[in-house]
C-alpha cells in the first residue's frame, strides 16, 4: 500500500523532526536517567526483600521441623505420619512429606529429591495441574526415611511484583515530570529558536523585513538575548542592502543620463552626410564600445537585482521542459550554422519561480556551449523530473574546465582562458549561479568526459502557503522590491 | 508651460500626423527625442514635469505617450496610474534609467503598453512608437488573415502560401512572420522581436534573430523575384512596402 507507506513515512519524517531538537533529546536523557534510576532502586529492593524474607522464611520452617522432631522424640516415630496428616489438613501454612527408610511414601505431598540433607527449592506439580515452587528443608528421622517441610514461594513472589510495580508507577511519574518540564520550559524556548531559523530562511530567500520573534521582558533568558542580537544583525544586514539597492539605482540612472546623450550624439553624428570616411569609421567604432560598455552595465545591475530580489511571492508553477524547447529552438539554427549540434531531451517538470529569469539562465547556458567548444561539438539540453523535482542539465564535448576552477567560474569577471579579448562580460555564468540561487536550485559543474556538464537540480515545488505558518514577525519596513 | 516644444509636422504625407507627448525631465535628452521624432513627421509635445503631464494628458488626446520613470512632480509610474483611473487609453511607452526584471514588470503593471531601456537607439524608440500608435486603431491585430503581396497566412488554419505554393513553416518561424505581417510596411526591431517571438527579455550576444531570419527567407522567397523581408540596417526588419513613416 503506498499510501500506508506513504503515511510511515511522514510519521518517521516527523519522528526524526522530533529527535533533531535540543529540548527533546534533553528530555529523553533525562527520562532515560529517572528510569534507570527507579530500575537500579528496583533490583536493589528486591534483592533486599528476597533475602529478608528468605531468611524469615527459613528461619521459620527451621521451627516446624524442629516441633516435628521433637514430636518425635517424644512420642515415637509411628505416630509422625498421623501428625503430619492432621498438620497438613489444619494447614498451618507449610507442606510436608514423610517417607520410610525403603522409601515408601507415609504421609503429605512434598516430594523432593532424596538423599541430601538441608535446604532446597523444589518445583512441585499440584493437584491443579499447576507447578508451585516451595523452599524445603530436608531431615533424615530416627528410622532412616526422609521428614520434608517446605513453605510456598508464591507468596513471596507477590510481594515481589507488588514491589516491582510500585517502583515502575514511580518511575513513570518521575518520566512524566520530566516530560510535563520539557513541554513547559523547552517549548516555549524550542518555539523561539525554531521562529530565529524561520526568520533566517526567510531573509536568505529575500524577505529582508522578517525578524525573529520579540524578546519577552518577563523571561529575558540567554534565548532572549541570542534573539535580539540576531534581529540586530537582521536590521543591520537589511540596512546595508537597502543602501546597497539605492546606490545601484542612483548609479544606474546617473550613468545612463550621459550615456543617452552620448548615443543620441552618435546617432546624429552617424546621420550626418558631411562626415569623411574615417572620422564616421571612429564614431562607429566609439558607438560600438559604448555598446559594450552598456552590455556589461546591465549585466552587472541585474546581478545585483537578482541578489537582492525575492522570488518567493511572485513565483508561478510552469513546465521547465517548454522553456528549454523555446531556448533549444532559439539556438539550434546558430549552433548549426557554427557547426556544432543541439540535442535536446525534455521531459514535462514542473518548477515554481520566474520563467523569464529561467529562459535567461538557459539561453546563457546554451550560448556558454556554443562559445567554449569547438567546431564540431555536440551541445546536449536535458529537462528531466526525479522524484518530483525539475533537473536542468547542459552538457557539452569541449575541453571542460578543470576541477579546481569549476567553483571560480561561477564567480563574476572569471575568465578561464584569461584573455579579455574574447567576447562575453564574464557574467554569464555569475548570473546563471545567481538565478539559480534564486531559486533555491543546486548548481554543480562536473566533468563530462570529455567536456563540461552542468547541472541545475530544482527543489521540490512548494505550494505557496506553506502547513506550517513561520513564527516570524514582520517589520513595518516596505518590502523589498 | 514655457517647456512644451511644439515641432512641425516635417514630411509631407496624407492624413495628419500623429501626436505625441514626450514626457522627460532631462532637457537635452527630451529636445533630441522630439527634433528627431519631428524629423520623421510627428507632431510633438514636451513635458518636463509629471503633474504638468498630467493636466496635459487629461486636456487632450494624443496618440501615443513615452513616460519618462523618473520624473519631478509627479513619477512615471503614478502619472500612468492616474491617467489610466481617469481613463485616458493612450497606448504609452515607459522610458526607464533602470531595465530590472522588477521595474519592466512595474512598468507593464502599471499601465504601460512597452517598455524601453535607456539608452536606446533612435530607431527602437520609433520602431516602438509605430507599433504602439496603430495597437488601437489597426485591424490588423485580430485579422484571421494576414496578407502581403502574394503572401497569405491563414492564422485560423495556421497555413501560408506564397503564390500557389505552400509554405511550411516551424512554429517560432510562423510567429516570427506574424509578427512582421503584423507590422508589415514598418520596421521590426530586432528587440521587439526578441521579446515578441521568443520571450527574451535580454540580448543574447549570439545572432539568433539574424539565423532564423535568413533561414524563414529561404523558405518564402522566390528565386529572382524581389525580396519580400528586407533589413534595415540598424533598425529592424520590414515586410512589404515602406509605408510613410508618421500618419495615422
Amino acid at each position: 500500500m503506498s499510501v500506508g507507506r506513504h503515511v510511515a513515512g511522514a510519521a518517521r519524517r516527523r519522528v526524526q523532526g522530533l529527535w533533531r531538537r535540543t529540548g527533546v533529546r534533553l528530555a529523553a536523557v533525562q527520562m532515560l536517567v529517572v528510569l534507570t534510576a527507579f530500575g537500579t532502586a528496583d533490583l536493589m529492593a528486591r534483592a533486599e526483600i528476597r533475602s529478608a524474607n528468605e531468611a524469615t522464611l527459613r528461619h521459620e520452617i527451621t521451627g516446624e521441623m524442629a516441633s516435628l522432631q521433637d514430636e518425635i522424640t517424644r512420642l515415637g516415630a509411628s505416630r509422625l505420619p498421623g501428625t503430619v496428616d492432621r498438620r497438613t489438613r489444619l494447614w498451618r501454612g507449610f507442606d510436608y512429606g514423610l517417607d520410610g527408610p525403603d522409601g515408601e511414601r507415609l504421609a503429605g505431598r512434598l516430594s523432593p529429591p532424596r538423599g541430601r540433607s538441608g535446604w532446597s527449592q523444589v518445583n512441585q506439580p499440584m493437584a491443579s495441574g499447576q507447578v508451585r515452587t516451595f523452599l524445603v528443608l530436608s531431615q533424615r528421622t530416627p528410622q532412616g526415611g526422609w521428614l520434608f517441610v517446605g513453605k510456598d514461594l508464591a507468596g513471596e513472589r507477590r510481594a515481589m511484583l507488588l514491589v516491582t510495580w510500585r517502583l515502575l508507577a514511580a518511575g513513570a511519574c518521575g518520566a512524566a515530570v520530566c516530560l510535563a518540564g520539557w513541554v513547559l520550559f523547552f517549548r516555549s524556548a524550542w518555539r523561539r529558536l525554531e521562529g530565529m531559523s524561520d526568520a533566517a530562511r526567510l531573509v536568505a530567500e529575500g524577505r529582508l523585513n522578517v525578524r525573529a520573534p520579540a524578546p519577552n521582558r518577563r523571561t529575558g533568558d540567554d534565548i532572549d538575548g541570542l534573539s535580539a542580537a540576531f534581529n540586530a544583525m537582521l536590521e543591520r544586514i537589511g540596512g546595508l542592502i537597502d543602501q546597497l539597492r539605492r546606490v545601484t539605482t542612483d548609479v544606474a540612472h546617473d550613468l545612463r543620463t550621459p550615456l543617452t546623450r552620448m548615443r543620441q550624439r552618435l546617432e546624429a553624428l552617424e546621420r550626418a552626410r558631411d562626415l569623411n570616411p574615417p572620422h564616421r569609421r571612429a564614431v562607429r567604432a566609439v558607438h560600438g564600445d559604448l555598446m559594450e560598455l552598456l552590455r556589461t552595465f546591465d549585466a552587472l545591475l541585474q546581478l545585483a537585482e537578482i541578489e537582492s530580489r525575492r522570488l518567493a511571492d511572485e513565483g508561478i508553477a510552469f513546465d521547465l521542459a517548454e522553456i528549454g524547447l523555446r531556448v533549444a529552438q532559439a539556438f539550434q539554427p546558430d549552433l548549426e550554422a557554427s557547426g556544432r549540434r543541439l540535442e535536446v531531451t525534455a521531459e514535462s517538470a514542473t518548477v515554481v519561480g520566474d520563467p523569464a529569469l529561467l529562459t535567461q539562465m538557459l539561453a546563457n547556458l546554451v550560448e556558454n556551449g556554443l562559445r567554449h567548444t569547438p567546431t564540431g561539438s555536440v551541445v546536449r539540453l536535458g529537462v528531466e523530473a526525479r522524484d518530483g523535482c525539475a533537473r536542468l542539465t547542459v552538457s557539452d564535448d569541449g575541453p571542460g574546465v578543470p576541477a579546481h576552477m569549476r567553483e571560480a567560474v561561477l564567480t563574476p569577471y572569471f575568465r578561464l582562458d584569461q584573455s579579455r579579448g574574447s567576447p562575453g562580460s564574464g557574467l554569464g555564468l555569475s548570473i546563471v549561479a545567481a538565478i539559480a540561487a534564486r531559486h533555491e536550485a543546486r548548481l554543480s559543474l562536473a566533468d563530462n568526459a570529455p567536456g563540461l556538464v552542468v547541472t541545475v537540480s530544482f527543489p521540490e515545488p512548494r505550494l505557496q502557503s506553506s502547513p506550517e505558518a513561520p513564527v516570524v514577525a514582520e517589520t513595518g519596513r516596505p518590502k523589498a522590491a | 508651460m514655457d517647456r512644451v516644444i511644439t515641432a512641425a509636422a516635417g514630411a509631407a504625407s496624407p492624413g495628419p500626423p500623429l501626436h505625441l507627448l514626450v514626457v522627460e525631465d532631462e532637457v537635452e535628452a527630451a529636445r533630441h527625442m522630439a527634433s528627431s521624432l519631428a524629423a520623421e513627421g510627428y507632431r510633438v509635445d514636451v513635458v518636463g514635469d509629471g503633474l504638468e503631464a498630467l493636466s496635459a494628458a487629461s486636456a487632450q488626446t494624443f496618440d501615443v505617450m513615452i513616460v519618462d520613470r523618473l520624473l519631478p512632480g509627479l513619477d512615471g509610474l503614478s502619472l500612468l496610474r492616474a491617467l489610466r483611473t481617469r481613463g485616458v487609453g493612450t497606448p504609452t511607452l515607459f522610458l526607464t534609467a533602470l531595465g530590472t526584471v522588477a521595474d519592466r514588470v512595474a512598468g507593464l503593471e502599471g499601465g504601460a503598453d512597452d517598455y524601453l531601456v535607456k539608452p536606446f537607439a533612435f530607431d527602437e524608440l520609433h520602431a516602438r512608437v509605430k507599433a504602439l500608435s496603430r495597437r488601437t486603431a489597426d485591424p490588423r491585430q485580430g485579422a484571421t488573415r494576414l496578407q502581403c503581396g502574394d503572401l497569405v497566412m491563414d492564422r485560423l488554419a495556421r497555413e501560408v502560401r506564397r503564390g500557389d505554393r505552400a509554405v511550411e513553416l516551424l512554429p517560432l518561424e510562423y510567429r516570427l512572420l506574424e509578427v512582421l505581417l503584423l507590422n508589415a510596411g514598418q520596421p521590426v526591431t530586432r528587440m521587439m522581436l526578441l521579446e515578441q517571438v521568443w520571450g527574451f527579455h535580454f540580448d543574447p550576444r549570439t545572432n539568433i534573430v539574424e539565423t532564423h531570419i535568413s533561414r524563414m527567407r529561404a523558405k518564402l522567397e522566390n528565386a529572382g523575384g524581389p525580396p519580400l523581408i528586407r533589413t534595415r540596417r540598424g533598425a529592424g526588419y520590414v515586410i512589404g512596402p515602406e509605408a510613410a513613416s508618421a500618419t495615422a
